[in-house]
C-alpha cells in the first residue's frame, strides 16, 4: 500500500472517537445519584487518565470531599476498574460489548474496514454513549496502578511500551532510547494533547532508524477469560474479579517461514492456533481493532503503520464468535 | 510458538530462547526438590508454573521474617538515567491487602519469559505487606544496600506494571537494560559462546537479584552445579 494511502488511513484512525457518558459514583456524591452526567466525544487512541482534571472540575460541586486530588480518582465500567495504560479504544473493544463493525469478507480491503471504525456505531445505528462511573474512594489497588500529579506513571508506562515496540521492530531499543530530550518531550506532549502532526514528527524517526532492518511487528492480543485457558488453576489470586483478560505476545516476523508477507491471519494462526485454526477465516473468534473486525488477509505491517496505537503496538481484542 | 530470524552468535549470550528458558527453570526446580526444599534457606518455595500461552514461569517465595529498619536515614542517591524507578517517597508498597497482626510478609518473585526482549524478566508481588512500607526497604534492608555493587547500577530500579500472566499490578525490573548487563558480565572465550540454560539463569539472577533481595541460597547453587547443566 502506498505511503499516502497509509497516511490517509492513519488520519482516519486518529479521527476515531467514542461518545462517553460519565457519572459520579453515588457513594462519592453529596446528592447521591443526582449529579449531572459528563458527556464527551473522546479519541480512541487517547488515554482516559488525561480526562481526570476536567472531570474533577465538572464534578467538584457534587463531591463529598472536593479536596481529593483529581489523580486519585478511578473509572469503572459495570464494576470493572479500567486500566489507565489501555487506550480508550482498546478498553471499549474489550469491555463495551458493542458489536464490532463487520466487513463483508469478499470486499477484503483494509481501507474500507478502517474507515468505518471512526465512530462507535454499527452501520446506520445511532451512537450509544459508553456509560462509565467515576469514583473518588475505595481505590482498587490490587487491580489498578495508581496515578500521580504530573502524569509521571502514565508517561513511564507509555515510554516503556514505546521502547518495547522499538525493540520488537528492530531487535534493539536504541533508537527509542537515543531520542533527544526535546523529541521525547515532544512525543509525550503529542500523546497528552492528541496532536497527530507533532506525534508523526517524532514517530517517523522511530519508524525509519538509519541502518536498522525491520524484523518483527509489534502486536499484543487480548483474550477474554472465556477464551483463555485461565491461569487461575495454576496461580491462585486474591481478589480476582470479572473482566480479567490475558494479554498474549509473541514475536511476529515481517514474513512467514515460507517467505510470504505476514498477514493478520498468519500471525494469529501461529500465535494462537487453537483460537485461530484458519489463516484466512475467523472460525471461532475475530480480531477487533478500533471497533472493526479486521480481515485476516490484511498485511500485518501495513496494518501496524496505519492503525497502531500511539505506543507503536497493534492492540487486538479477540471477540469469540457464536 | 515464535518463529524468529537466526541470531548472530554474540546475541546467544545475551538472550535465551523460550525452550531453553523452560529447560533452565525446570532444572532449577529439580535442584530445589533435591535439596529437600531449601534446608532452612530464606526461600520458602520454588515452583514452575505452567502457562497455556508461552513458556512456564518460575515462582520463588521468600518469607520476610524481619521488619526493615525505618527510613529516616538519607534518601537513596538519585538514579542517573531517565527511566529510573520511583522516588522513595512514592514507592510505597501497593499490593494485596495489608497484613493483620501476626502475619508474615511473603515476597513472590516471578521469573517470566519476555517474548519481545527474549530475556527473563522479574516481577515482584507481596502478600501481607506491612502498611506504608517502602518496597526497596522491604526487599533489601538499607543497611545492606550500600554493599551492593553490580553492573548497570540502575538495574534494581522498580516500576509498577501489569503482571503479564495475572494481569494484576506488580513491581518489575524493566528488561531493556538486561541484555547490556548480561553482555557486561559474560565471560569471553566461553566454549561455544555460552554455557547452558542453567548457567544463563544463574548469571541473570546474579545480575538482577541482589538489588531486590533475591539471592540464590548457597546450598541451592551447589546443588545446581552438581546437576551440571
Amino acid at each position: 500500500m502506498a505511503s499516502e494511502r497509509i497516511a490517509d488511513l492513519q488520519l482516519k484512525i486518529w479521527s476515531g472517537s467514542l461518545p462517553l457518558e460519565i457519572r459520579l459514583a453515588a457513594s462519592d456524591c453529596r446528592t447521591y445519584e443526582d449529579s449531572d452526567p459528563y458527556f464527551v466525544q473522546y479519541p480512541r487512541l487517547s488515554y482516559l487518565a488525561f480526562l481526570l482534571p476536567r472531570l474533577h472540575a465538572f464534578f467538584a460541586p457534587w463531591l463529598i470531599d472536593p479536596a481529593v486530588p483529581s489523580y486519585e480518582a478511578w473509572l469503572s465500567f459495570e464494576d470493572v476498574p479500567l486500566k489507565w495504560h489501555y487506550p480508550t479504544g482498546l478498553l471499549y473493544d474489550l469491555y463495551s460489548g458493542a458489536e464490532p463493525f463487520n466487513l463483508d469478507a469478499r470486499q477484503g480491503r483494509e481501507e474500507v474496514v478502517l474507515s468505518h471504525s471512526t465512530g462507535a456505531t454499527t452501520a446506520g445505528a445511532v451512537p450509544v454513549p459508553w456509560r462509565l462511573t467515576l469514583h473518588y474512594t475505595e481505590f482498587p489497588s490490587g487491580q489498578l496502578i495508581p496515578l500521580d500529579a504530573d502524569d509521571k506513571t502514565m508517561r513511564d508506562t507509555f515510554t516503556n511500551a514505546m521502547k518495547e515496540a522499538d525493540f520488537v521492530r528492530n531487535g534493539t531499543a536504541r533508537t527509542a532510547m537515543s531520542l533527544s530530550k526535546e523529541d521525547s518531550d515532544k512525543l509525550w506532549r503529542a500523546v497528552q494533547s492528541y496532536d497527530r502532526a507533532l506525534f508523526n514528527e517524532v514517530n517517523n524517526k522511530l519508524l525509519h532508524p538509519p541502518g536498522l532492518e525491520l524484523r518483527h511487528v509489534p502486536v499484543k492480543v487480548y483474550l477474554p477469560t472465556s477464551a483463555s485457558q485461565t491461569t487461575s488453576e495454576t496461580i491462585p489470586e486474591e481478589g480476582k474479579t470479572t473482566g480479567h483478560l490475558r494479554v498474549v505476545q509473541a514475536l511476529v516476523p515481517l514474513q512467514t517461514s515460507s517467505r510470504q508477507p505476514q498477514t493478520l491471519g498468519t500471525a494469529l494462526n501461529s500465535t494462537l492456533p487453537t483460537i485461530f485454526p484458519s489463516r484466512r477465516n475467523p472460525l471461532l473468534a475475530q480480531p477487533v481493532l478500533h471497533g472493526a473486525a479486521v480481515p485476516m488477509t490484511a498485511n500485518l505491517w501495513e496494518l501496524n503503520r496505519a492503525a497502531a496505537y500511539t505506543d507503536g503496538f497493534l492492540h487486538l481484542a479477540v471477540v469469540m464468535l457464536g | 510458538m515464535t518463529t524468529t530470524t537466526p541470531t548472530a552468535a554474540i546475541q546467544t549470550q545475551l538472550h535465551i530462547e523460550p525452550a531453553e528458558f523452560a529447560e533452565g527453570i525446570r532444572a532449577f526446580q529439580r535442584a530445589w526438590i533435591e535439596l529437600e526444599e531449601g534446608g532452612g534457606s530464606a526461600w520458602q518455595d520454588v515452583r514452575v508454573v505452567e502457562d497455556s500461552y508461552g513458556p512456564p514461569l518460575l515462582r520463588i517465595s521468600r518469607l520476610l521474617d524481619t521488619l526493615p529498619s525505618p527510613t529516616d536515614d538519607a534518601p537513596e542517591a538519585p538514579e542517573d538515567e531517565d527511566d529510573a524507578g520511583e522516588n522513595d517517597d512514592e514507592a510505597l508498597v501497593r499490593s494485596l491487602p495489608p497484613k493483620s497482626s501476626g502475619q508474615k510478609t511473603t515476597v513472590i518473585y516471578d521469573i517470566v519469559y519476555s517474548p519481545s526482549y527474549r530475556v527473563p524478566v522479574l516481577y515482584i508481588t507481596l502478600s501481607h505487606p506491612p502498611p506504608n512500607s517502602n518496597i526497596h526497604d522491604l526487599l533489601v534492608p538499607a543497611s545492606h544496600r550500600a554493599q551492593l555493587q553490580h553492573a548497570g547500577g540502575s538495574l534494581g530500579a522498580l516500576s509498577l506494571t501489569d503482571h503479564p500472566i495475572t494481569g494484576l499490578p506488580a513491581y518489575f525490573i524493566h528488561p531493556c537494560r538486561t541484555a547490556e548487563g548480561m553482555a557486561a558480565i559474560t565471560k569471553s572465550g566461553e566454549v561455544g559462546g555460552r554455557g547452558g540454560p542453567m548457567e544463563y539463569l544463574m548469571r541473570w539472577l546474579g545480575l538482577v537479584g541482589p538489588s531486590v533481595g533475591l539471592s540464590v541460597p548457597v546450598r541451592l547453587a551447589q546443588a545446581m552445579s552438581k546437576l551440571q547443566l
